[in-house]
Order: C-alpha cells, then sequence, then structure tokens
C-alpha cells in the first residue's frame, strides 16, 4: 500500500520517554521515513546524581534508551548538541525571571526557540521535511489554514506548551499523539514491546537538581548577595516577616512564609524585586479580574481587531481555563478580561487563548490588573460594552 | 587502485531520491579490522586457547602465538620483540611509559621533572596532571599555529632535573607529524629519557628505533586495522621504569595479568599486514586526500580553512574549518547521508569545551567549533570521496545561509 506519508522524511524528537518513542512507532507505521533525534540540551555530569534515579527529560541514560528505541524501530538515530543555544534561550532567561521577581515557563522556551527554532532551521540541512514530537496536541486543516488544538486527551492536553510556535511552523510540524490518550499510548508502547512502556513521565526542570533557589543561590551568588533579605509586607504595606531572596517565592505561594498570626492562610500576591518585597494577602487578595500578556503570538488565528470572547489558561497545570474577554491592546500586547476574577495570575508565566478547542494564541503575563484599572479598560471601550 | 576486501563503498537505495553510500572517514578514531586479521584472532581463540604461562603443549603453542606476534609488532619498529610489552591499548602504554618512568627516576634520584607539550593525547596530558598531584613538576610545551612542536622552547625548558620528555608522533586531530629526530637529540644532550605516543603513525609513517634513539614508543592495534583492546609500548634495552600493576609477573613483570592472546595475535597479523602495505598506502591515500581537499573547495561556497601545518602533516588527515558553519549540525547532516566523520576527537566528545588541540594552535572556540576532522583509510576510494565532497558542499553551503538568518 502506497501512502502519502511515504517518501517524506520525519525527524521525531526523542527525549528517551514513553511518549516520544510512541510517536517514533506511529510515524514508522505510517510509512514515513523516520529519524529519531535527541537533542543534547546540558552537560548532565555537572548537573549532579540523584540517588532514587529520578531525573529531567533528557539527561545521558534518556538518551541511550531513545538510541535502543530508534534500533529496535530500524531507524536511524542522531544527537544534535545544542547546548549553547539551551544555555542562551532557556537557562539563562530561566534565572534572570526568576531574579528579577518572575515565574518562568522552561519548557515553552524549550519547544519555541529549540525544538521549533534550531531544530526546524536545521530540517533542511538534515532533509526533514516534517518534525515531529510526542506533545498531546493536535493540528488540524480548515479551509482558512491549519490550526493548533488541543489533544484529545484532556488530562494530558499539552497544547498550552506550544502557543509560541510560529505558525509557519504547523505546516513542518506532525503531532502524532494529539488523537490518543496517554493510557492508550502506554498500551500501544507495551504492544510494541518498547523498553520505556512503563518509564515514569519527566516533572522537573531538566537541567536544574533540587530546587531552583537554592541553584540560584550557588550560579549567582553575586546577584543574589547583592538582593539579601526584604520585608515581607501585607496588603496594606505593613511588615509582617523577613525572607531571604524574593526569587524563592512565586505568586500563589503559601509554604515558606513562617507567619503566624492565627489570621492565616497567608498567599503571595505579589513580588516586588526594586524594593525587594513579598507582598502577602489572604485568598481574597489573590483574585484579580484581568491581566496584560506582552510578546504575543497567533498561532491558528490573527489578532483580532475588537474584543472577543475566550477561554484563557494562565498557568500548564490549569485543565480548563477560565472564559474571558481579550482586548486587542496593541501589536505586541493584549489585555485579558476575566468573566469572574482568577486566583494567582504570576508575571513571567504564559497566558494562552483558546476559541473552543483551537489555541488562538497567547502571550508572557506581564502583570495582573487591579480592579479600577480593569474597570477603566471595559468602560473606555464602546464596542467592549457592545460584545457584553 | 584498491583491491581490498573490506572495501565499504556498497552503494544502497533507500529510497528513489535519497541515494546513499556507507562512507568511512574516521580512521584516527578507529579502523574496521582487516577480514585476514578477524580469521587470525577466531583461529586463536578457538585453537590457541592454552594459558600462555602453562607449562605444556597448550600453554606452549600460546606462548608461541605471542612470541610470533611480538616479533610482527616489534618489526614494524625495527624493534628486537624483547623489548616489546603488551597492554590494553595505547593508553595504558602511554600511562605505564609516563608514570612508570616518572615514578622509579624520583625513586632512584634522576629527576622529577616532565615536560609534554599542549596538543598531546589525553592519556598522556591526564597522566601528566597525576604526575602534578603527586608533586612532580610539569612543563606542558606551547605549539605553532601550525600545530608544531618548536625544538627552542624544548632546548629552553629542559633542566638537569628532566627526566622524561613526551612527545607525540603523529596528532589524532590535526595530524601535524613532530620533528622526533631533532628533539629526541635535544632529550639526550640533557640526559633525560624519551617517550613519544605514537598511535596515529604506526603502521603508516615509519618509525626505526635503530636511527631514532627514542626510550619508549606507544602502539595500539585498533587503529592499523587490528582488534581493539590492544596495544603495546616499546622499552628500549636498558631503560627501567616501576610497574603500575601488580600480580603473576607476565610481560616481564612490567604489564602483568594473563595475556590477551587473541587480541594480540590479531594485532601481529595486523602490523605486518601494515607493514607490507605500508607505501603503496601513503602514496594511494595521500593523492586522494589532496584531491578530496580539492573537490571540496570546489563544492563549497566561500572559505575552506585547513587547521595546522598541510606539509607536515599524515596523509590520511585533513582538519577543516568552515568559518560560521556550526560542525556539530555538519556531522549529523553527513551521518544521515552514510558519511562519518568527526568534530573534536571521539574521545573528548561530551564535554562542551572546544578541543584542546585546536585552542593550542590558536583557534577561537567558535572556530573550533567550525572545524571537522576527516581522517581516510583503506577503504576511500575516488567514488565515495566525490559523493562526500558533493555532501559536504551542500550541507556547508546551506548552514552557512542558515547562519545568516
Amino acid at each position: 500500500m502506497v501512502s502519502p506519508a511515504q517518501k517524506k522524511r520525519v525527524g521525531v524528537l526523542m527525549s528517551g520517554g514513553v511518549d516520544s518513542s510512541v510517536a517514533a512507532a506511529l510515524l514508522v507505521e505510517e510509512g514515513y521515513e523516520v529519524v529519531g533525534v535527541t537533542l543534547q540540551l546540558w552537560d548532565y555530569e555537572s548537573a549532579g546524581r540523584r540517588p532514587s534515579g529520578e531525573r529531567g527529560c533528557c539527561d545521558i541514560s534518556h538518551q541511550m534508551d531513545a538510541r535502543l528505541i530508534c534500533n529496535g524501530l530500524g531507524i536511524e538515530h542522531v544527537v544534535l548538541d545544542l547546548r549553547s543555544a539551551f544555555t542562551s534561550n532557556v537557562v539563562d532567561p530561566y534565572e534572570n525571571a526568576y531574579l528579577e521577581g518572575r515565574t518562568p515557563n522552561p519548557c515553552i522556551a524549550c519547544n519555541t526557540y529549540l525544538k521549533w527554532g534550531e531544530v526546524l532551521k536545521r530540517a533542511p540541512v538534515f532533509g526533514f521535511d516534517y518534525i515531529a514530537t510526542g506533545h498531546y496536541a493536535r493540528i488540524t486543516h480548515a479551509e482558512s489554514g491549519l490550526r493548533l488544538e488541543r489533544g484529545v486527551d484532556l488530562t494530558k492536553d499539552q497544547s498550552y506548551a506550544l502557543w509560541q510556535l510560529p505558525r509557519e511552523a504547523l505546516n513542518r510540524t506532525l503531532l502524532p499523539l494529539g488523537t490518543w490518550t496517554k493510557n492508550d499510548i502506554r498500551e500501544k508502547a507495551r504492544e510494541l514491546n518498547l523498553r520505556t512502556a512503563d518509564k515514569p513521565d519527566s516533572q522537573e526542570v531538566c537541567f536544574i537538581d533540587g530546587r531552583y533557589d537554592d541553584h540560584l543561590r550557588e550560579t549567582h551568588s553575586a546577584r543574589v548577595n547583592k538582593i539579601g533579605e526584604g520585608e515581607i509586607v501585607n496588603q496594606e504595606g505593613d511588615t509582617v516577616g523577613t525572607h531571604n531572596g524574593f526569587f524563592s517565592f512565586t505568586v500563589g505561594q503559601r509554604r515558606g512564609l513562617n507567619i503566624s498570626d492565627g489570621h492565616g492562610p497567608y498567599y503571595v500576591t505579589e513580588l516586588d524585586p526594586d524594593k525587594n518585597k513579598v507582598i502577602i494577602g489572604d485568598r481574597q487578595a489573590l483574585a484579580r479580574p484581568g491581566l496584560i500578556a506582552a510578546m504575543t503570538n497567533w498561532v491558528s488565528f490573527d489578532q483580532p481587531t475588537e474584543p472577543e470572547p475566550c477561554t484563557v489558561k494562565i498557568r500548564y497545570n490549569d485543565p480548563h481555563g477560565f472564559p474571558a474577554t481579550l482586548f486587542p491592546n496593541s501589536d505586541d500586547d493584549v489585555i485579558i478580561i476575566f468573566n469572574e476574577p482568577v486566583h494567582a495570575i504570576s508575571p513571567g508565566q504564559s497566558a494562552v487563548w483558546y476559541r473552543g478547542d483551537v489555541v488562538w494564541g497567547g502571550g508572557i503575563i506581564r502583570r495582573a490588573l487591579r480592579e479600577s484599572e480593569a474597570e477603566q479598560v471595559q468602560n473606555s471601550s464602546d464596542i467592549a460594552e457592545e460584545c457584553r | 587502485m584498491s583491491n581490498d576486501s573490506h572495501s565499504q563503498t556498497s552503494a544502497n537505495t533507500t529510497t528513489d531520491e535519497r541515494d546513499t553510500m556507507t562512507v568511512y572517514l574516521d580512521h584516527s578514531a578507529t579502523t574496521p579490522v582487516d577480514p585476514s586479521v578477524a580469521d587470525v584472532v577466531r583461529q586463536t581463540m578457538l585453537e590457541n586457547w592454552g594459558n600462555p604461562s602453562s607449562k605444556y603443549k597448550m600453554g606452549n603453542s600460546a606462548k608461541i602465538v605471542l612470541q610470533k606476534a611480538r616479533e610482527q609488532v616489534a618489526g614494524l619498529l625495527n624493534a628486537t620483540a624483547d623489548n616489546l610489552f603488551f597492554t590494553s591499548g595505547g593508553t595504558e602504554a602511554d600511562n605505564l611509559a609516563i608514570l612508570g618512568t616518572m615514578h622509579l627516576a624520583r625513586e632512584q634520584g634522576r629527576g622529577t621533572h616532565f615536560i609534554t607539550d599542549a596538543i598531546e593525547h589525553s592519556a598522556v596530558l591526564k597522566a601528566a596532571e597525576e604526575l602534578e598531584k603527586d608533586g612532580f613538576t610539569i612543563t606542558v610545551l606551547p605549539v605553532t599555529h601550525e600545530g608544531m612542536v618548536d625544538p627552542d622552547s624544548l632546548r629552553s625548558a629542559i633542566t638537569d632535573e628532566t627526566a622524561l620528555v613526551s612527545i607525540m608522533q603523529v596528532n589524532n586531530e590535526i595530524g601535524t607529524i613532530q620533528p622526533l629526530q631533532e628533539l629526541v637529540t635535544i632529550a639526550k644532550e640533557n640526559g633525560a629519557l624519551f617517550h613519544t605516543d605514537a598511535v596515529q603513525g604506526f603502521g603508516k609513517v615509519e618509525l626505526d628505533v635503530q636511527t631514532l634513539p627514542v626510550d619508549l614508543v606507544s602502539v595500539s592495534s585498533h587503529k592499523i586495522y587490528g582488534p581493539k583492546g590492544v596495544g603495546a609500548l616499546y622499552v628500549r634495552e636498558g631503560v627501567e621504569l616501576s610497574p603500575r600493576q601488580f600480580g603473576g609477573g607476565q610481560e616481564q613483570g612490567i604489564r602483568t595479568g594473563t595475556e590477551n592472546t587473541p587480541g594480540i595475535a590479531g594485532f601481529g597479523a595486523a602490523a605486518e599486514l601494515s607493514g607490507s602495505r605500508m607505501n603503496d598506502l601513503a602514496t594511494r591515500i595521500g593523492a586522494l586526500r589532496n584531491q578530496l581537499l580539492n573537490w571540496i573547495r570546489e563544492e563549497v561556497d566561500g572559505d575552506v580553512l585547513v587547521n595546522g601545518s598541510m606539509e607536515n602533516r599524515i596523509y590520511i588527515n585533513l582538519n577543516l574549518q568552515f568559518p560560521d558553519v556550526e560542525a556539530e549540525s555538519l556531522l549529523v547532516a553527513l551521518d544521515l547521508d552514510g558519511i562519518a566523520v568527526s568534530t573534536g576527537s571521539a574521545c573528548s566528545s561530551g564535554s562542551t569545551k572546544p578541543s584542546h588541540v585546536l585552542t593550542a594552535i590558536g583557534l577561537t572556540d567558535e572556530a573550533s567549533h567550525s572545524s571537522l576532522r576527516i581522517t581516510l583509510g583503506r577503504s576511500s576510494t575516488e567514488e565515495n570521496l566525490r559523493y562526500t565532497a558533493r555532501c559536504i558542499g551542500k550541507h556547508v553551503n546551506r548552514l552557512r545561509e542558515m547562519a545568516t538568518w
């Protein structure tokens, strides 16, 4: 049987985990000429060893797993050394974000700048017609063009992590797992007798062993010392405690505050890196009406010219997202006003807006809006009024 | 032309559009075992499995196998078989020569100063680091931009305390051939012993211990189409060193442990074969190497630079720099075309640092990361090298376009 897949060469990015292993196997079954590509992103020797054997997504033993999977599938496997690009595009921005009071998404940066950046850029050199990954998301065809959509397994959906893909990358990308559930993938892996079938999913940041703030204290001691100790203040601005560096905190965090005045629990509601302050409040204070997202990317549909309803996810582990209105603001940023206030909006994280299951676009959260600002946005626009 | 039975030029058509060839061009990393050598290894395993130290027939036949191989390997150095000691490879031979000589020299009060140079293999440089930790004094000579050790730098570094000088015959990355005759003379005049790591030159470039008064020579089997895991150290008559491992006293106690008879037999066969073909191969491969460089320059738009001296270079080696091209991606693209080459030396891959050899000849980190090592061998033909040049040209041109994005 001759399928359209034949003679098309696909580079499958293989971390050595079960998802990308099955992705490679499925593409082989479909008749593609498949090449396994494992990225060498980090000097794993220097990352230390963890006795439990639990590691990030791409250390050396995982590289070997990918090689062995490819060998079993009868396909070629190559290792692409992208260590310096990874350091400058993922690790450095990650560390800077924390030290500047933001909460980064390094996996999204890795997708954008490494997988769909450095690798896709090299695709013509390697003769790849497509690159593929084991992400749970779909690329669908519509008359207007290709669209990025949630995976059918909503509990594993990873479309959030792909919002920054350039639109023109979609026609050179294959996401074979988008129509599968995680359970079926594990089942398929067992059926194919893949050695990675029962490998645990990777959870942690692959280049850090242990806590990120300990890592920062070690690698950026000068900057960390300069930041020094600071005050923990309440919503009224009264000092209620001290902290050992604002970068150890993230908006919404409860642990590590050590405030026991009997009125808790307290949450971090904001970080003020300029004044080295961690601002706390009760759960109510964590709720905000909207946000500004910058560095926007419109992966499936264009930026609207008028306010439009949408659903917005503000963190990775946020299965459904929140109904909201999107207000175009400039070429680079948008304002999102939620239908109901939302808790723990963290600057630095990605906000991703959906139209149904389609990833419309996304941006990096610059900051949460205050009540008065949200009202101003809604009132200043007659069009916005009509829309509601 | 070559009549090698293991010629690797099989064109395999995996798809209609992508005709690929398998072209091995990393002969400085290792070489394919010659089929006739593999026969000797197999035969020795099956027929001469006795322990060479045993005093009955099976032991005797194994002893004969070892002696024959010792004569074959020693013969290629024009040395006496009794002065050749088998090891597990080039690394062990280097370590044994350097650590063994220096420790004995210190015990005997002959000095604690060791001299080597910046482009040695890690087997030498890491041994030097160990000596330094152990209280010895180390001098690492610089090399010129051409990748040559300047005899004057040795003259000014050497002292009465210098017990050993270790300078390689042929560099593994850039292929430069050092002026050993002159360097050895300087060492001798100053009463120091001289070791050379001849792993890359052995069987390709003549090294005659009768005319070159070198004291210690390290060689390896798998670089000359022999099996892996076997090497040898030549030790000039009268030169002593303290062993690094202790046991039953094999190899005159210098390298104890039951001998790897099949591997050693294979090494002997490979050495004899290399000796008989040395001159023919040098002529044929040297000409092909020069043609390959021309073809690459025809295919590549823009600069193709040669790292290190082209004149004082072993005939199998090309170390090329393609400015603005990331060599790692070039290696992967060539691998997908069936072509095996390397960036830096295989032993240092997995480290993020640029090659210490390229750094030592003055290349910037960027230039090092744009450099590719191509090393030819018996299977190299005009056909597979033309294919290689075409592929290199195609990828380098594309990668250069990419770099300007």
